[in-house]
């Protein structure tokens, strides 16, 4: 927070003075930043687990903190156009060790590889996921559709899920009728059967998910709790 | 603020995301994704559909097919040969209807705001029958029959190919569809009266109507028959039609018969309560006979309700009438009240 009040330059003198907490707080602050720049210049969404652009793009930020100065033009631009150079660079030089020519197929060949190899087992979990849905009679696209936007409520339908899973009468009851036992489940999770009617399709996908036999998605979701905030 | 998420499905133009805060959301796409990759996103990867394009191009057609008839509409003469007669439909939102050889309904064009609201581009194209019917029912919704609220029809052929006798059937077997009780007039105009009602911005059927209540009583202004209720007004005219054709002479009379009347005089405006009038409503109307009805314009409301009233009275009266026979001389005391320009007539 203390950053957001702080002149950008005071702060960079700051961190190249040696301040590492500020520096990390400062890098954190514009990870979204980070990893917009990196999107826009690899056309790509960025890999969450091994993705080489993301520390390239981390790296340069860094670089960049450590190299500003203030006749260079606002922060945010310098920043930009470093991250854009190393991640081409990094672009670059991967085609050309490769010796494939463009760079577009190269990367999509590696993610291929790559997702071949490692994705097997949450791509099933997926499948079987969708295929489920599709069984109680859910559209991918209604889940968006019908999920709640805001995050309290979301957190409560999926706390009233995760009560219905739990609950071995009333989940079973869920399995044979495919659909929620609205009463009886507004009655055990203490809440209006209100709640449970406008949240009805977002409850049921999140039951169906905590179903899913495989661990990926659940252990996703139950971990990785929270958002990482940005500008 | 940066999300993190599952792709759960990849399609044309966007991704679906579960996010690790347990949200779903669509993203636009991107190339090199893959089903159960863990991605970074931020706010501006969210897709979002435009929900106003749809809209608009509905809007833009809308205007599309208005422009063309006020177009129409200001060059009443002009008459586009495709329309074989002109429907006007006054209930309060009035509506016109242009109707082909076929009885389909190719435009509409409502009168006033009220009715702005209620018409639907999709009517275009339906049979007469089917919008009129459509069209009574979302009156009867938005509840814009008032008690003993009236319809008043009116037609004008411009191409003599249409089976004139076939439209008013349609309007009369619309109106039986009403749950409510309500009277209606059918009206035929000519093309010349559509023109005149158009310079003076009202609809075929009200413009005669007004034009026929003036030529006995010259003194009333439009302003003032503006202020009445159609009711009020077609009851009145009905009256002057019937004289004239010399069936009779007493215009309380006229409205016990009304109904062998109206089949009859198939030419003729006429008025015919689809029901008789629940006792119960007039008892509880009763109390509020004398209530001066005759205030200016400015009281128009009031008025108007006043008139509700003494209408039902009058029609309380009318039943009392049928059942014992003879109490002209109370009834035509009511009306009266009702109609101060009347008694000049009389």
């Amino acid at each position: 927070m203390e950053i957001q009040n702080k002149n950008i330059i005071d702060i960079i003198l700051e961190i190249k003075e040696g301040n590492e907490i500020l520096r990390n707080d400062f890098i954190q602050s514009y990870f979204s930043f980070i990893i917009s720049t990196i999107s826009k210049v690899t056309k790509r969404y960025v890999d969450v687990n091994n993705s080489d652009e993301l520390s390239i793009g981390l790296l340069a930020f860094n670089e960049a903190i450590d190299k500003y100065e203030n006749r260079k033009g606002s922060f945010i631009s310098f920043a930009e156009l470093v991250i854009r150079s190393r991640i081409l660079d990094y672009i670059k030089k991967q085609s050309k060790d490769r010796s494939i020519p463009c760079e577009d197929n190269m990367i999509e060949e590696n993610a291929c590889i790559d997702n071949n190899l490692s994705n097997i087992e949450i791509r099933e979990e997926i499948e079987n996921y969708k295929e489920s849905l599709k069984l109680y009679g859910i559209s991918l696209k209604e889940v968006v559709d019908k999920a709640p936007k805001h995050t309290d409520t979301r957190e409560n339908a999926a706390r009233i899920a995760q009560s219905i899973f739990e609950n071995p009468l009333l989940f079973s009851e869920f399995e044979r009728k495919k659909k929620i036992p609205i009463k009886a489940a507004a009655k055990y999770c203490d809440v209006s059967e209100k709640v449970i009617k406008s949240n009805k399709i977002y409850i049921m996908a999140q039951i169906l998910l905590l179903k899913s036999n495989g661990d990926g998605l659940k252990e996703y979701i139950g971990i990785k709790g929270g958002v990482k905030s940005g500008i | 603020m940066v999300y993190e998420g599952v792709v759960l499905e990849i399609n044309k133009r966007n991704i679906v995301v579960l996010t690790s805060n347990g949200d779903y959301l669509t993203i636009k796409y991107k190339k090199g994704s893959y089903d159960g990759q863990n991605i970074y996103f931020t706010e501006e990867d969210i897709y979002k559909e435009n929900k106003y394009s749809r809209f608009s191009a509905i809007a833009a057609l809308i205007l599309l097919i208005l422009i063309p008839t006020f177009i129409f509409m200001s060059l009443p003469t002009n008459v586009q040969p495709a329309y074989a007669a002109v429907m006007s439909v006054d209930v309060n939102p009035s509506i016109e209807l242009f109707i082909d050889k076929e009885e389909r309904v190719i435009d509409i064009i409502s009168l006033n705001d009220d009715a702005n609201y209620l018409i639907k581009s999709e009517w275009i194209g339906e049979s007469y029958s089917k919008v009129l019917v459509n069209y009574l029912e979302l009156i009867e919704e938005k509840g814009y029959f008032e008690d003993n609220g009236v319809v008043l029809f009116s037609c004008i052929v411009l191409d003599e190919a249409i089976d004139q006798d076939k439209l008013r059937v349609s309007s009369e077997r619309a109106i039986v569809t009403v749950e409510k009780e309500i009277s209606y007039a059918y009206i035929e105009a000519d093309k010349e009266t559509l023109g005149k009602a158009k310079e003076e911005n009202l609809s075929a059927g009200k413009y005669k109507l007004y034009h026929e209540i003036q030529q006995i009583h010259p003194e009333i202004t439009q302003e003032e028959l503006k202020g009445k209720r159609l009711a009020e007004l077609i009851v009145e005219t009905k009256g002057i039609y019937l004289n004239r054709k010399g069936d009779k002479k007493d215009n309380n009379k006229n409205k016990d018969t009304l109904k062998e009347d109206n089949q009859k005089n198939k030419n003729q405006e006429t008025v015919k309560p689809k029901n008789k009038y629940k006792d119960k409503e007039q008892r509880d109307t009763r109390d509020d006979k004398d209530i001066d009805s005759d205030d200016s314009k400015d009281n128009d409301r009031e008025k108007k309700k006043d008139g509700i009233k003494e209408y039902k009275d009058e029609n309380k009266e009318k039943n009392k009438e049928s059942e014992k026979g003879g109490k002209n001389k109370e009834n035509s005391n009511n009306r009266d009240k009702n109609w101060d320009w009347k008694d000049e007539f009389q």
